[in-house]
């Protein structure tokens, strides 16, 4: 690169000298902006201006869509994820979307779907009883999984699995997400070659022997990672069923190798070895 | 599916010897889902400005939005959207408006009953609305107050008396005393209290027979402003709070209960006497939509003769008043007015500019109507419109509904051709230029006459297909679907795809106010606009002109590349709303940022920043400087002093030394960002947007300002080496902050008359966001002690730390997350009075400090 210094040393020497005495100026005086605070020099650190940044309208592109009974068993919800934050809305009797709330993720929501507990785990988590799970990825490389209670009137995280480092890098996982229709299983994808399972379920009460709760349940998740899918995924949706015998869950999968054509990729959990083998392309 | 349609794909795209046709999707219209609503999208923004153009009290925002078919300009209004059902003329101008029912178990109003100075008019509601004699209303006098009593009678007060009006047609008449006359009323369902000219009260209450019974009598010492008695509490015979305001400045709440009816309970004193008065009622809730478990409260609104509304709580059992709000509603008294929105109470306060008060998500809102000034209004309800306010403004009776509860501002969408770029506010005329460009697109003429010979063609093809679409569908789906194919919007499926490298380009010249575009110039020959600015050269010979940037044959893949630049210089006819091309100066790159400086323009062409005069046939340059890392994105500048923004470098600070004709780069950035927004903020300070989605704002420290300053020939400055190559000087970047989403414009506003000045920001993602200077050391102190906390006690939802959220590229610096503070209202209470405790506050003290800061920006 070039030095930031102009050119023409001998000329702008000669025309600084003639023009030295004609063009002296005093020291300019700051222009008292309202959104900034001039400052002495001697103290310009101690007193800088802070700010106070808010929203004064939401971004409404909504990215992505889920749908399901979240409030109570009976009412059918949909909640609209909008790059950092996420509404739950219902549609009116006059076909109206109504908001019901609306809250900041302090994040990138990546994806988002939808476990159906309400048929499982009784009696092990009272405050998701008969309600579906609000599940997300987002930039901070977590599975999260979210129930709306009804007192505060807004989601709650009762789990936040982690997957990988925050962040938006091509190969952590944190892009795709696939749930399982029996939602045992939620599929993770990075944008590109990391895959993985991650089995979620409700752990039982531990029960102290006078029988008292000693500790309540909570969710667990195990994780079965692999790193051979070598290339872009696309899109993902498990297409098993619990009857299978040799590989629950599978996963189909559109992958992308580099070349003009996507290949139609099948993935499945070794039902004893506990590993992701490719069973087909 | 089995019809037969028409079937195009690019797979069969046909070669000729003018190039590739172009194809048009031409799928059918849906036949079993229909569209039951539809959420407005900003996204992306890609320019905006603040401005008060409409000369009304609050400034609009103008975002250039969208891209290809979807190009709009939106203007956004701070307010609630209003939707008007009907408008009719009155033979007057009236001063009052109330509506009723004619039984507590009806659904709908039965009257809309209007007062005038000397005579009241009284509509019947039905299928149409119409004017009626036989309500047993007093029509030859004004009203002060008109309601249903008890379950199925009515009342009207006016100024000589109160009239009953039995359900089986009965009159009552209760007259005033004397020669006094009734001035103020506040009434219930079940109560009323008059006060007479004078100052004295006397309350009314409905025994069980219901007739009005007169109960108390008491001389308050002075002229009554307004009255206001709370709703009846459910399953109670009566309120006991009967609110008093008074003209020196206070507001007394007097029980009404038998044992100590008309006695003091307690005293406010005010900013102001009060105007008008209203009791809003919030209904306990039990985990419902309204949110947690909350008590009923009670709250009452005053509106102020200086134009504050004043909201405090009212103690349910001792009727003590407690965590007062104010706030600036107009320059006019607030007029507060019951209505219902949502199902709910609401409240109307009617000031130089309508409000609504209304409970939306489980918060108590305050947000602007976007509408005139309104006299009078109250809640309406019939067939046809089951939510609505009835209101008199001028001469004229309003119906409206208002609609998308819990939105920040209201839009105003003007459709454009092609992607919008950038704009300028042109300043004497008021008009918008904007620049629209798009690549591998049609013009718009082409694309019209392609669409009629494809349409052609396939009027060809479903002739051909005639008999078996007879046989399908009898001919139904032939004419539906002919008739919706030619009507299918671009919006929803798109421009066709010409060349990819083909640009279409325009210029236009909008008329915010009537929404019309009064001039628009297609740039031919595959040339794109890529920047605006207007410039008024020192000659003066044309005033004002117009200079766009452009670029021929502009391609990005498989390398940059184009094939010339150029710079157009337009003079403005027809007072400013036409365009007349004066000439057009070729440059060698893209000239991606223009600025008038010092009666010349100032151009960023690539990596050089150039100065040009006005020739008569075309710019003549001037000086110029290249010694910018990579390309200029961005220009602003402040007497001698030039800001020049760089695409992957941040900011460089120049000078022009006119005496030398010399431009130099004194001070620049020590750390590489790629600019997306600039705004100037003061002589020292630039604001900045990178492609990550961080703002930071770069200062130059003041000793080197004033060094700079001081030095007389520039000398120092200009044979000064650098260290790597930079300038010798270096900014400081004193504010980080991490958006979360591009932000694609900055923009120095205040969005309500009086507030602070604010840095907007507007971003990919169509939100608008504001960061609002701190004025007190105290207010700094408190709200990042909240900050604190709350990232400890409510973490974000998805599991991401908060301080490194908004530390995702650099460490945030000297910014409070507002939003996450915003947060505060929707902890559990107990976790709230933790967290006040740790301040030395109180929630409610949070809370209206939360509310306070809020009003500073909308």
């Amino acid at each position: 690169m070039e030095s930031p210094t102009a050119g023409g040393g001998g000329g702008g020497g000669e025309a600084g000298a003639a023009s030295s005495s004609s063009s002296s100026s005093g020291p300019s005086t700051s222009s008292a902006a309202a959104a900034a605070t001039a400052s002495a020099s001697a103290s310009s650190s101690a007193v800088a201006t802070r700010y106070l940044a808010k929203r004064v309208l939401r971004g409404s592109a909504v990215l992505h869509v889920a749908q399901g009974c979240f409030r109570s068993p009976d009412c059918v919800d949909v909640v609209l994820c909008k790059e950092n934050s996420l509404e739950l809305v219902v549609i009116g009797e006059d076909g109206v979307l109504q908001s019901i709330c609306e809250q900041t993720t302090f994040g990138i929501i990546k994806d988002v779907g939808v476990l159906n507990w309400r048929c499982t785990h009784f009696g092990l988590m009272p405050k998701i009883e008969g309600k579906e799970i609000l599940v997300i990825l987002s930039d901070s490389g977590k599975l999260s999984l979210l129930y709306f209670c009804s007192e505060m009137h807004r989601f709650f995280a009762i789990a936040n699995i982690e997957l990988s480092k925050p962040g938006n890098l091509r190969h952590r996982l944190g892009r795709i997400l696939a749930i399982d229709r029996e939602s045992r299983f939620v599929a993770v994808s990075a944008y590109e070659d990391e895959f993985a399972f991650v089995r979620v379920s409700v752990d039982h009460k531990l029960h102290a022997p006078n029988g008292e709760i000693e500790e309540d349940a909570k969710i667990i998740s195990t994780a079965y990672n692999t790193s051979s899918i070598h290339g872009t995924v696309w899109s993902m949706c498990f297409i098993s069923t619990c009857l299978d015998e040799e590989y629950y869950p599978v996963v189909a999968m559109i992958v992308n190798r580099g070349s003009d054509v996507n290949d139609l990729a099948l993935y499945g959990l070794d039902s004893h070895k506990r590993t992701i083998d490719r069973i087909s392309t | 599916g089995r019809d037969v349609d028409v079937e195009s794909s690019s797979a069969t795209l046909m070669e000729t010897d003018e190039g590739f046709q172009p194809v048009f999707f031409q799928p059918r219209a849906l036949k079993n889902l229909y569209r039951i609503d539809e959420i407005e999208s900003l996204m992306p923004i890609m320019d905006m400005r603040v401005a008060n153009l409409f000369d009304e009290e609050t400034p609009q925002v103008f975002t250039a939005c969208g891209r290809g078919p979807r190009s709009t300009l939106r203007i956004l209004r701070p307010g609630l959207a209003i939707s008007e059902m009907a408008r009719s003329m009155l033979p007057a101008e009236p001063i009052a408006v109330w509506t009723v029912k004619k039984n507590i178990n009806d659904m709908f109003d039965a009257y809309i009953v209007v007062s005038f100075a000397n005579v009241t008019l009284v509509l019947s509601i039905g299928e149409t609305i119409e004017e009626v004699s036989d309500s047993q209303f007093l029509d030859t006098t004004h009203s002060l107050a008109v309601s249903l009593l008890g379950e199925d009678s009515l009342m009207q007060v006016h100024p000589n008396g109160i009239r009953h009006i039995r359900e089986d047609g009965r009159v009552n008449e209760w007259r005033t005393p004397g020669k006094k006359t009734i001035t103020k009323v506040g009434s219930n369902r079940l109560q009323v209290v008059i006060a007479l000219s004078g100052g004295e009260l006397i309350y009314f209450e409905m025994d069980m027979t219901g007739q009005l019974m007169e109960v108390e009598k008491q001389d308050m010492s002075g002229d009554v402003a307004c009255l206001a008695i709370a709703p009846v509490p459910e399953g109670r015979q009566r309120s006991r709070f009967l609110a008093v305001g008074s003209f020196d400045n206070t507001i007394r709440i007097l029980s009404v209960d038998p044992d100590d009816c008309l006695q003091p309970l307690s005293v406010q004193s005010v900013s102001s006497a009060p105007e008008s008065l209203m009791f809003l009622e919030v209904q306990a809730s039990v985990g419902g939509e309204d949110g947690a478990d909350h008590p009923a409260n009670l709250f009452l609104n005053a509106g102020l003769q200086n134009g504050v509304l004043f909201r405090t709580n009212v103690d349910m059992v001792t009727g003590q008043l407690s965590d007062t709000r104010s706030r600036f509603l107009g320059l006019r008294p607030p007029k507060l007015f019951p209505c219902i929105v949502s199902h709910r109470q609401a409240m109307l306060c009617l000031s130089s500019r309508p409000w609504l008060g209304y409970i939306h998500q489980g918060h108590f809102l305050l947000t602007p109507l976007s509408c005139d000034t309104l006299e009078s209004a109250a809640s309406f309800s019939s067939d046809q419109c089951s939510e609505g306010v009835v209101a008199v403004a001028g001469d004229a009776l309003r119906i409206f509904t208002i609609e998308h509860l819990g939105e920040t501002f209201n839009e105003t969408a003007i459709p454009l051709r092609y992607t919008p770029r950038k704009f300028v506010i042109l300043p004497k005329k008021k008009y918008l230029a904007v620049i629209e460009s798009d690549k591998g697109a049609l013009s718009a003429e082409e694309r019209e006459a392609a669409k009629k010979e494809c349409l052609e063609a396939a009027g060809v093809t479903e002739n051909g297909n005639a008999n078996n679409g007879d046989q399908m569908e009898n001919g139904d789906g032939q004419e539906d679907g002919a008739e919706d194919r030619n009507t299918l919007p671009d919006e929803q499926y798109g421009y066709p795809k010409a060349e990819s490298e083909r640009w279409v380009s325009c210029i236009r010249i909008l008329d915010p106010k009537s929404r019309d575009t009064t001039c628009l110039l297609e740039l031919q020959d595959n040339e794109a606009a890529v920047s605006i600015c207007t410039v008024n050269f020192h000659d003066k010979e044309h005033g004002t002109l117009l200079a766009v940037g452009t670029a021929k044959g502009l391609q990005f893949w498989p390398k940059r590349n184009l094939s010339a630049g150029f710079i157009h210089i337009y003079k403005f006819v027809d007072e400013g709303r036409s365009l007349e091309l004066l000439h057009k100066t070729q440059v060698e790159e893209v000239p991606l940022a223009l600025c008038q400086f010092q009666g010349r323009l100032l151009a960023g062409v690539g990596s050089v920043l150039r100065l040009y005069d006005l020739g008569k046939r075309k710019l003549l340059r001037k000086c110029e400087n290249k010694l910018f890392p990579r390309t200029i994105v961005s220009i602003h500048t402040y007497r001698d002093r030039i800001y020049v923004g760089d695409m992957q470098e941040s900011f460089h600070y120049c000078k022009y030394r006119r005496d030398e004709n010399q431009l130099y780069i004194f001070a620049d950035d020590s750390v590489p960002r790629w600019l997306t927004a600039a705004n100037h903020i003061d002589f020292d300070t630039m604001a900045g947007a990178d492609k990550f989605g961080n703002i930071y704002f770069a200062r130059l420290p003041q000793d080197l300002s004033d060094e700079i300053e001081e030095d007389p020939t520039g000398g120092k400055i200009k044979w000064e080496q650098g260290k790597l190559n930079g300038a010798p000087n270096k900014v400081e970047e004193i504010v980080q902050f991490h958006v979360g989403d591009v932000v694609t414009c900055l923009q120095k506003a205040s969005l309500i008359p009086g507030g602070g000045e604010c840095l907007i920001y507007g971003t990919v993602m169509g939100s608008v966001g504001a960061l609002l200077a701190f004025t007190s050391r105290e207010d700094v102190d408190f709200f990042s002690h909240l900050e604190m906390h709350l990232r400890q006690e409510h973490p974000p939802l998805c599991g991401r730390d908060h301080m490194a959220y908004r530390s995702a590229y650099f460490p945030v610096k000297d910014v409070i997350d507002g939003d996450l503070c915003e947060q505060f209202p929707s902890l559990p209470a107990d976790m709230q009075r933790k967290i006040a405790d740790e301040l030395d506050r109180t929630p409610g003290e949070i809370l209206k400090k939360l509310e306070d800061i809020r009003n500073k920006i909308i």
